[in-house]
């Protein structure tokens, strides 16, 4: 990808995942994540900074994420870049369910606003979209209620399910 | 489990890719914080939201602390499940502070019912309140302390009844006011709502009716777009407003001075009812007068509208 490609100014940071990997990244794109930026201030930039909540596959995919969102070189992004980062934006969340998760936890720890905004909604999509036992079958959830509880919860919202 | 445990297994790994990156996947969404969550029921439909409380117990009461919540005209088959859903929404919520509170209903004879639910937001520090209330059967007044709300930014009413305020009333921190089908009361609080709006940037004032008043000053020094349209004369005719002056006929319309040192945008729909006269600063030298000047200021107004979309 072009975007690997870093020029000879820019300064790079690694990032170690919880399970050891190791990646380098240009500074200014790392910093699209504030608990990053945060270190980088702390000066944690001599070494490599670990981000121990992430393992290597979902720390691989958020660095692709930081590429396509660092911030231009040339000031203000115009409007045709925007609409190709929004495209780019809704390809990178169409993943299987439990990376879709794996990205919006990862969004959190690293307090990366767009990212979260952007699993968000997508996983607000499903729940949208799906009956109670389809959202229960899709992300894992135990239902915990007694039969007798669980008509009971489904009685008082009726109106929600017609 | 623990997260921790998870995710040290990069073998393992590889062998589950199919099954998701850490290999056990039972619940992983349960691992997300209720922030989490909630950030995630605030992209949702108010009925999608409430779906989610089946899902299993702690998704039970999750939605009683959404920092926004909606409620959208129910269809008259679900009134009173709607009606029953909307107070337990408020009246399970935990002490978190609601950001938004839209509420638009039909009232009917459930008056009490609906000013206890807009008593609940201000106590739980709104700061965009959106009523829209029809089908009122007798007099609605607003709770008074909707009126001394100092968390308020964003308050929009869309209601067809004499708006009562409360002799005290500050609004201290109101950055946008939109009043829609409003009939004005004649008395001074009508002049001192007016009054008290120290940060307000936008008023609306959409087919409002002035009643009996004659006068009012709107005084609000950060004011930089102001929009009025006004009711139709058929409209005012039968408004209970006018009904209660000695003839409407002799209706002459109400003389609204606006103070505003910082107007850049300034609409006007209407049939010149009343005289509008803005003050664009506190120096009566530079006093317009809106009559004359009336298409000049809208087509300069819509201009600098436009530039700034």
């Amino acid at each position: 990808m072009s975007s690997t490609l870093c020029c000879s100014f820019a300064k790079n940071v690694t990032l170690r995942s919880s399970d050891g990997q190791t990646f380098e990244v240009e500074e200014a794109a790392a910093q699209v994540s504030q608990t990053i930026k945060r270190m980088i201030e702390d000066g944690c930039t001599g070494s490599v900074i670990p981000v121990p909540n992430l393992t290597g596959p979902v720390l691989a995919l958020v660095i692709e994420y930081f590429k396509k969102h660092s911030p231009p070189s040339d000031g203000c992004p115009t409007a045709l870049l925007e609409m190709e980062i929004k495209d780019w934006d809704a390809k990178f969340v169409a993943v299987d369910n439990d990376t879709l998760l794996d990205l919006t936890l990862a969004a959190h720890y690293l307090e990366i606003q767009g990212l979260l905004d952007l699993t968000c909604h997508r996983v607000a999509d499903i729940l949208n979209d799906n009956s109670v036992e389809k959202i229960r079958e899709i992300f894992h959830i135990k239902n915990d209620f007694t039969p007798e509880e669980e008509a009971e919860e489904r009685s008082k919202i009726q109106w929600a399910f017609e | 489990m623990e997260a921790n445990s998870l995710i040290h297994k990069p073998k393992k790994q590889k062998l589950n890719e199919e099954q998701g990156i850490y290999g056990n996947r039972e619940s992983l969404i349960s691992k997300l914080p209720d922030d989490v969550l909630l950030h995630i029921l605030s992209f949702l439909s108010t009925k999608s939201i409430i779906r989610t409380s089946v899902l299993s117990k702690r998704w039970e009461f999750l939605w009683t602390s959404i920092p926004n919540l909606y409620f959208g005209k129910p269809l008259p088959a679900n009134r009173t499940l709607h009606m029953n859903f909307v107070e337990r929404a408020l009246y399970l919520r935990d002490d978190s502070d609601i950001k938004g509170f839209f509420l638009n209903i039909d009232v009917q004879c459930d008056v009490s019912r609906v000013k206890s639910w807009i008593t609940a937001a201000v106590r739980h520090n709104v700061q965009n309140l959106h009523i829209r209330l029809q089908d009122l059967e007798g007099q609605f007044s607003l709770p008074q302390s909707v009126f001394t709300c100092d968390t308020l930014k964003c308050l929009v009413l869309d209601i067809p009844c004499i708006l009562q305020v409360p002799p005290i009333n500050c609004l201290s921190n109101l950055i946008v006011l939109r009043l829609e089908s409003v009939t004005f009361s004649d008395d001074y609080t009508t002049q001192q709502l007016f009054s008290g709006l120290p940060i307000l940037e936008v008023l609306y004032l959409m087919e409002c009716r002035w009643g009996c008043l004659k006068v009012l000053r709107i005084s609000a020094p950060k004011l930089h777009s102001l929009t009025i349209t006004e009711a139709d004369l058929w409209k005012l005719s039968d408004c209970d407003g006018l009904s209660d002056c000695d003839d409407h006929r002799d209706f002459e319309g109400c003389r609204i001075m606006i103070f505003g040192a910082n107007i850049k945008c300034f609409f006007y729909t209407g049939e010149f009812l009343n005289e509008y006269w803005l003050y664009n600063s506190f120096s009566l030298e530079r006093k317009l007068m809106l009559l004359s000047l009336m298409f000049l200021t809208v087509i300069r107004g819509q201009d600098k509208l436009l530039t700034a979309c």
